[in-house]
């Protein structure tokens, strides 16, 4: 009785435990189990009360452990029915792939090394433009609050519309009261020398209010950030935080820095705090040192003027909006506060009374002022879109063929009962495993390349700050999903669907594939017109802009700065500038040397008012500008003297009678058509009042100072020693050699030279006009890049389908050569064939070009975004391309024997 | 032609269905027998050891005269006698070598 009161609960206690197992294992196999439970316990009978309970025990916790296995099992087992028997396939796949590499290995690695460059483009493009456009700089707590101010207006300087964000220290006073701000911070970023002498080095420092760090919400690694007690304009305190990088870089992130004196640009600053590691302030520009806005500001100047002039533009400002969160409103306000504070020079006409503040993203590539370099990278995300595409439909192309020559295969599977859903999937899924191999080599594309573009692109940011690896990892994935999806889909289709009876006889053809064929190479094609057209439009307008005559030859020249110890009154810089001139004059390798006030795209200086000698102001929408410069400038940098003279040694010496010399321009707009030469004009000074009545003595040709786009600049040149000359501030030097030794030259002359040199620096004139050509430059680069890939990808993708076609047709070429057709003409009828894909796919590229051309005008340097001459070269190159991917296959479609072919 | 692995557990059922067709208790029984019950399946991992293996196509179910559900036998099929000789062989030249390193002994025990 016992025992059948045991057996049962021992039953029971089983079967309800079966429950655990997957319905439909229970169903199939529950009976039997229970049959197999009951004749195991039963053969237990026999054993030991303690054996028996250690065999219950074990049975039980086999049943549990044996039934999440088989769920698990079957999760997976759906998850695979689901997704394409993807893994199952993949496998079968991984085993086709090998077969066919060894077939024919080119196939499969042009499909994987296509969708590789595909998606490795993608997904470097894509760390690039997450930088830029999707996220904030780091450590912004809550960034979608905080905005940067600019203000939108008639420029105070030059006759045009402008998005500044610079504002004056009474503006700033202005904006910290508008209610919608729960806090406003301001900053301005500089170039100080930290240390002095040979050891001394340039340091990336922000001047920040003490409100900045709060605002955004960041806290400091290390030690503290600055409280508004110790950023003021009286009795601030001289103390510095610095980067978590160049703490590293220039301390070894030793602790006991925090405390110590550093010698930074005009001050002594004790080191508070180091800030966290990634944090850069509210651009992603890298920033070194954190100063105190306030105190540093006073400590540049002797007279406090700077807290009242609405002229000095120099601090940037982020807000944080406050509670009501509403940024139109805090707009709004900001305008009425900028005006109000404006109210006296927007009465006396001194100040655009329609001027607005307007709150712009502190995402880097939507700000309102974003130069050419954000367009450029926007255009080139487009771009490697196209790449995508281009390489997708390549690959799709491909599989096609393979499609084409597995429908054999197929066939036989279809036969034998499998279903055309698992077979697409079968199919897809092969496709998906040749992405994910592609995928993993293209992170290392990605990286490398991202980098690459990085650097040409912003070379002032810090490369540590590129995407991390998991996320490049993810996007690469997603990727090439969406390639395999795109590339794989048609083809899997069409390979799924084979018509059993005719393709087991082998004798399709396949008509719809074969035109989808044409059409994705004619598709290829046209997208790499697009490429090629840009990177033409590009190369072109970096050709004009730099063979442009700038009225002047910057290569070989190299400006030097200095900074002297001592500011203020006793300023000794023009001293230092005008011995090191003397002394480079003697120097081995130098040709010529000068000093000057600035160097041409080196900086504008309109502060001198020019009046004709009746009494009336030269007004000129930009400009007029002035420079000071030594006798000897104009010959060094060969600037063209048309009328009358240079400066000559004696219009230097103090009581020589004033001259000056004008450009062509200038000298028109003054005085019309009138002979200048001899003819005198004042120049407003602060040191000369009456104005000296200063004679023309020469005319100079037009040049560029400023801007490539616009005409050349209205100049007008005094001599040193002219009461109205500005300060001279930089020396030039000409060499006859190689530029770096000139810098060198240049550099240590400014080193040697007199004492009280706290720092000095060179650089190639020339380099101030490449940054003018900068973003033609990058356009040119990247553009050619990926054009290149383009054309890459297209011949290649051609030089498959002609090869593949020709393959088909062998017998009928070698029945047409049997016949007695010529080598030559059956090459060209392949080649022929090639050719009118390629043209009729530069046809649509064409249209493509004209229709988007809007998108690259502004970006292009006197070339039209038509330009005939580039859309005929990037035809021509793809047709001569196309031309030369099916000279191979046709070749060796001709050398079929005769016999050969007829056998089959 | 080389396929998967087969586990221990799955090798000891094949083995033993290489004297006939047998039900899922036999299987236990002969396979506990034969190991003088060092081993013995319980019904959990058995049916789920017989699932894979039908899923493999390696046994498959052999009608039974009594056609009773729950007295199914199971078989092999001929992919996996040839697996089952395959595994052997390389179990086979596995235990060679490991006696070769004198790793074990003459018998086969270690």
């Amino acid at each position: 009785m016992t025992r059948d009161l045991d057996s049962s609960r021992a039953r029971r206690l089983f079967r309800s435990l079966l429950v655990l197992f997957p319905t439909d294992f229970r169903s199939r196999y529950g009976t039997e189990m229970q049959t197999a439970f009951d004749r195991q316990w039963e053969s237990m009978q026999t054993a030991s009360a303690w054996r028996r309970l250690v065999w219950v025990v074990a049975t039980l916790t086999d049943t549990v452990t044996s039934a999440m296995s088989q769920r698990m099992h079957a999760r997976a087992e759906t998850l695979r029915g689901h997704v394409g028997a993807a893994l199952d396939t993949a496998l079968h796949t991984g085993a086709f792939t090998l077969h066919s590499v060894r077939r024919g290995p080119g196939l499969t690695l042009s499909i994987v090394l296509t969708l590789g460059l595909g998606i490795g483009t993608t997904t470097m493009m894509y760390g690039v433009a997450d930088r830029l456009f999707l996220r904030p700089p780091g450590h912004v707590a809550d960034p979608d609050h905080v905005m940067r101010l600019y203000v939108e207006r008639l420029s105070p300087f030059v006759h045009e519309q402008e998005v500044s964000g610079a504002f004056t220290y009474p503006d700033f006073v202005d904006l910290q009261s508008v209610k919608g701000f729960n806090a406003v911070a301001g900053f301005s970023d500089r170039s100080y020398t930290l240390g002095s002498g040979v050891a001394a080095e340039r340091v990336r420092a922000q001047l920040a209010s003490a409100t900045l760090f709060n605002l955004l919400g960041v806290h400091a690694e290390l030690g503290r950030f600055y409280t508004a007690e110790e950023d003021r304009t009286a009795a601030g305190s001289d103390v510095v935080v610095l980067s978590d990088a160049f703490w590293t870089r220039r301390f070894g992130r030793d602790r006991s820095i925090l405390g110590q004196a550093l010698h930074i640009g005009p001050g002594i600053y004790t080191v508070i705090g180091i800030a966290p590691a990634g944090f850069t302030g509210t651009t992603i520009a890298p920033v070194d040192v954190w100063l105190p806005l306030l105190t540093t500001r006073a400590a540049m100047s002797s007279s406090d003027a700077w807290q009242r002039s609405r002229s000095s533009y120099w601090i940037e400002m982020v807000a944080r909006l406050g509670e009501r969160n509403d940024p139109r409103a805090a707009e709004a306000e900001a305008t009425a506060a900028h005006r109000a504070g404006r109210e006296d020079q927007i009465a006396s006409g001194r100040y655009d009374p329609e001027a607005r503040v307007i709150l712009g993203s502190i995402i880097p590539g939507r700000s309102p002022e974003a130069g050419p370099e954000m367009t450029v990278a926007k255009l080139l995300a487009g771009v490697t879109c196209l790449v995508m595409l281009l390489a997708c439909a390549n690959v799709a192309n491909l599989l096609l063929l393979r499609g084409v020559e597995r429908r054999r295969e197929m066939a036989i599977r279809v036969a034998l009962g499998i279903s055309r859903r698992r077979l697409f999937l079968q199919l897809l899924a092969e496709s998906l495993l040749l992405a994910m191999v592609a995928a993993l080599a293209s992170v290392l594309l990605a990286r490398w390349g991202g980098a690459l573009i990085y650097r040409t692109l912003l070379p002032d940011l810090d490369p540590g700050q590129a995407l991390a690896a998991p996320h490049l990892l993810a996007f690469s994935a997603l990727a090439a999903g969406a390639a395999a999806l795109l590339s794989g889909m048609v083809p899997a289709a069409l390979a799924s669907r084979p018509d059993v009876q005719r393709d087991l006889k082998e004798a399709g053809r396949g008509m719809t594939s074969k035109r989808l064929r044409s059409a994705l190479a004619v598709f290829q094609v046209a997208l790499s017109v697009v490429l090629l057209a840009g990177t033409g439009l590009f190369v072109r307008s970096l050709h004009r802009a730099t063979a442009l005559d700038l009225g002047f030859e910057p290569d070989g020249v190299v400006a030097g700065y200095v900074e002297t110890e001592a500011h203020g009154p006793e300023d000794r810089t023009a001293a230092v500038l005008i011995d090191a001139m003397t002394r480079l004059r003697g120097a081995p390798g130098i040709e010529a040397a000068a000093v000057s006030s600035l160097t041409p795209f080196g900086g504008l200086f309109w502060g001198l008012r020019l009046e004709r000698a009746t009494g009336d102001t030269v007004h000129l929408p930009n400009g007029p500008f002035s420079y000071a410069v030594s006798p000897d400038y104009f010959r060094l940098m060969r600037m063209r003297v048309i009328v009358g003279r240079g400066f000559v040694p004696s219009d230097t010496v103090t009581g020589a009678p004033p001259v000056m010399v004008l450009t062509e321009g200038l000298a028109r707009r003054v005085f019309g058509g009138s002979q200048a030469l001899g003819q005198c004009l004042l120049v407003e000074s602060r040191s000369a009042d009456p104005p000296p009545c200063t004679e023309v003595v020469g005319i100079l040709a037009d040049h560029r100072a400023s801007e490539l786009v616009e005409d050349a600049a209205q100049v007008f040149y005094l001599p040193l020693g002219h009461p109205a000359a500005p300060e001279v501030n930089t020396v030039l030097a000409r060499g006859s050699g190689d530029v770096t030794a000139t810098l060198e030259a240049v550099r240590t002359t400014l080193l040697d030279g007199e004492a009280g040199v706290r720092y000095a620096t060179a650089q190639p004139v020339a380099a101030e006009v490449d940054a003018l050509t900068r973003s033609w430059r990058l356009g040119a680069t990247l553009f050619g890049l990926f054009g290149g890939l383009a054309l890459v990808v297209a011949a290649l993708g051609l030089h498959a389908v002609v090869g593949f076609e020709v393959a088909q047709q062998r017998g009928e070429l070698g029945i047409r050569a049997a016949l007695g057709a010529g080598r030559g003409r059956l090459v060209g009828t392949v080649v022929r064939s090639a050719v009118l894909r390629a043209a009729l796919g530069s046809l649509v590229g064409i249209v493509v070009v004209a229709a988007s051309s809007g998108l690259v005008r502004d970006l292009l340097f006197r070339t039209s975004s038509d330009d005939p001459a580039v859309l005929v070269l990037s035809c021509l190159t793809l047709i001569v391309a196309a031309a030369g991917a099916a000279v191979r296959p046709a070749a060796a479609a001709a050398g079929v024997p005769p016999s050969e072919a007829l056998r089959r | 032609m080389s396929r998967d692995p087969v586990s221990v557990r799955h090798l000891r059922i094949l083995l033993i269905l290489t004297e006939g067709p047998l039900h899922g208790y036999a299987i236990s029984a002969a396979i506990e027998q034969e190991t003088d019950g060092a081993i013995s399946l319980r019904p959990g991992s058995l049916y789920r050891a017989l699932h894979q293996l039908l899923e493999r196509d390696l046994i498959e179910e052999v009608p039974d005269e009594g056609d009773d559900a729950r007295r199914r036998s199971y078989g092999l099929t001929r992919d996996g006698r040839a697996v089952l000789a395959e595994e052997l062989g390389r179990v086979g030249s596995l235990v060679d070598r490991a006696r070769r390193m004198g790793v074990i002994g003459g018998d086969g025990r270690s």
